[in-house]
């Protein structure tokens, strides 16, 4: 995908398929947090400071984007930090 | 720098620095020697260590070690075996594993093997490690609210991946190098409808789901329903840490109780412990569930060891509150009276005819003999010896046991309509709360919520199959059986 590709940021489902390859690119939680950045509709990303207790442990990632018309969506991603090191969106959900 | 000096340095410092060499704090990407110390509320202070620029990871987490032991304070997780408190024992015997339904084999004679690789190979644990040598199985925990309910974090489960998911009793150490991975398949259960979930506002995170089938061999606990456990009140939380067996840790206590839906609590958990009960140590009652918290694992050169935080230190974690979702869990109690049957009777007093027993009447059929005698030859068929009540003292649901259980069916010309209690569900339809099957409802409770869920919890508990009538289509009396 490229930068000038517009995500579907108004549909949880569209845009989980849309950013589950970026996740799975980047080498960490911050690479994929600068690069949801770099994108034109994304306004906001905030990396959370915890993580998420499963096993494997996630992090969240919240990010404000605006949609299509003129109105902005605000999305939190569980991004799973396999034991490897490897990221895995595992779900999108309101924040 | 000497190494004297770095042990002197302050420990969520040395901490933070490792973080920020691991790309897991929000100062990664600059340059090492500046990191910045986080508290509660989300102030934030620079803090310059560059002089730490000449230590390794090695160096910089042995000196966290010595200064702070391992996580908060000392590692207080043991396994179930070496509990010796009965009531803890009782509080573990509630929890449950979550595990994906791939990862159980089934071995072809009524047990199920449970995968899962050593902890020390999968994260690559240093040998100082407790608990290396486990398996680690379990993605997160839950724990029974109810004889058909579980409790968990709502970030655990939801309804695209409810049906991979299963809940198993029974996955602990039963020694130092035995663990339960072959599982009676009568520990392990499925989920099959999520009643409740909710996450991600005000820091909620919390889900309740119905088992296939009731637990009746593990106690259900008692949650909070209202108001907040206090500032400093001792906690202990019982779950699966790393997908380990089971285990309990101790010595902790709440240390932030401002946030209206969760608390802050200076546990020892691990990833795989999120939806774990947050035990009240004094009351035993569940306080919360476990969600988020700490980082669990730093290097330590070329392995991993526990994360190491002050007592008071690092940001705590985080346990949505119980009474978010209270109102879907019935408080548990049973409101029974036990009765002689030898004792019943058919009697008209005051006009009008009563089944009583001794002094007291147990049932009233107006003018209908003819109804109370046959409500006397039902309960003596069965061998009814308890009356039970949801909502008195005007119950919304009266159902009979026999020594403790249900009463088992058929009995000849008996009025009873069968259900599938796996399938019914708590609907408000037009504005009124009933229990419903599919599309057709089976018992109607106003307002009455709680009630409902009550007498779900009750048709559960006690598998119940039949609702039984006498005398419709305005019966004097309705019962439930098997």
């Amino acid at each position: 995908m490229s930068s000038d590709d517009l995500l579907p940021a108004g549909d949880a489902s569209a845009l989980k398929t849309a950013l589950a390859p970026a996740v799975e690119r980047s080498g960490s939680v911050e690479a994929f947090a600068d690069w949801l950045r770099s994108r034109q509709q994304v306004e906001a990303v905030d990396v959370s400071g915890y993580l998420v207790k499963t096993e494997p442990p996630q992090r969240e990632v919240t990010v404000l984007m605006r949609t299509g018309g003129a109105g902005t969506a605000r999305w939190s991603l569980d991004i799973a930090v396999q034991t490897d090191g490897s990221l895995c969106l595992r779900r999108i959900h309101p924040p | 720098m000497s190494r004297e000096e770095l042990l002197s340095l302050d420990p969520e410092l040395l901490l933070l620095e490792l973080r920020a060499r691991e790309g897991r704090d929000p100062s990664y990407g600059r340059p090492t020697g500046q990191v910045r110390l986080r508290s509660r509320p989300m102030g934030q202070t620079e803090k310059d260590t560059s002089t730490l620029a000449s230590f390794t990871n090695a160096e910089i987490t042995e000196a966290l070690r010595e200064r702070q032991k391992v996580i908060y304070g000392t590692d207080d997780r043991q396994d179930i075996f070496q509990v010796g408190d009965p009531r803890i024992l009782t509080d573990a015997a509630s929890v449950v594993a979550l595990a994906d339904a791939g990862d159980l084999t089934d071995n072809g004679d009524g047990t199920f093997s449970l995968d899962g690789t050593t902890l020390g190979t999968r994260r690559n644990l240093c040998a100082s490690e407790p608990f290396r040598d486990q398996p680690a199985a379990a993605f997160c925990t839950g724990f029974l609210v109810d004889p058909s309910l579980v409790a968990t974090a709502a970030h655990c489960v939801d309804a695209g991946t409810l049906s991979t998911v299963r809940f198993i009793f029974g996955y602990e150490m039963t020694d130092a190098t035995t663990a339960v991975t072959r599982i009676p398949a009568g520990e392990i259960y499925r989920g099959i409808r999520i009643i409740g979930r909710e996450i991600g506002t005000e820091g909620t995170d919390w889900a309740v789901v119905q088992l296939d089938r009731p637990v009746l061999n593990h106690p259900f606990v008692r949650i909070r329903r209202t108001d907040r456990i206090p500032v400093g009140a001792g906690v202990h939380v019982i779950g699966h840490p790393s997908g380990l067996p089971k285990k309990y840790a101790g010595n902790a206590a709440v240390r932030d109780n401002a946030p209206a839906r969760f608390f802050v609590a200076n546990l020892d958990t691990y990833g795989g412990n999120s939806g774990s009960p947050i035990f009240n140590s004094a009351t035993h009652e569940v306080e919360g569930v476990l969600v988020r918290g700490e980082t669990d694992y730093v290097p330590n050169g070329s392995c991993t060891v526990s994360n190491v935080c002050p007592v008071n230190g690092c940001r705590g974690e985080d346990c949505t509150r119980t009474p978010e979702f209270a109102r879907l869990v019935s408080d548990g109690r049973l409101d029974s009276i036990p009765f002689d049957l030898s004792q019943a009777r058919v009697e008209q007093i005051g006009g009008r005819w009563k089944i009583t027993v001794g002094s007291m009447w147990l049932l009233d059929f107006g003018a209908s003999q003819t109804e109370a005698e046959r409500a006397l030859a039902m309960l003596t068929f069965y061998g009814m010896n308890a009356q039970c009540f949801v909502g008195r003292p005007q119950p919304s649901m009266e159902f009979y046991l026999v020594n403790g259980e249900a009463p088992k069916g058929p009995m000849a010309g008996e009025d009873a309509i069968a259900f599938d209690p796996t399938v019914l569900e708590v609907q408000k339809v037009r504005d009124r709360w009933k229990i419903v099957e599919g599309n057709n409802w089976l018992m109607d409770f106003d307002q009455a919520e709680d009630e409902a869920r009550q007498a779900l919890s009750h048709i559960l508990r006690f598998g119940f199959t039949h609702i039984c009538f006498v005398g419709r289509p305005d019966p004097s009396l309705t019962y439930f059986r098997r």
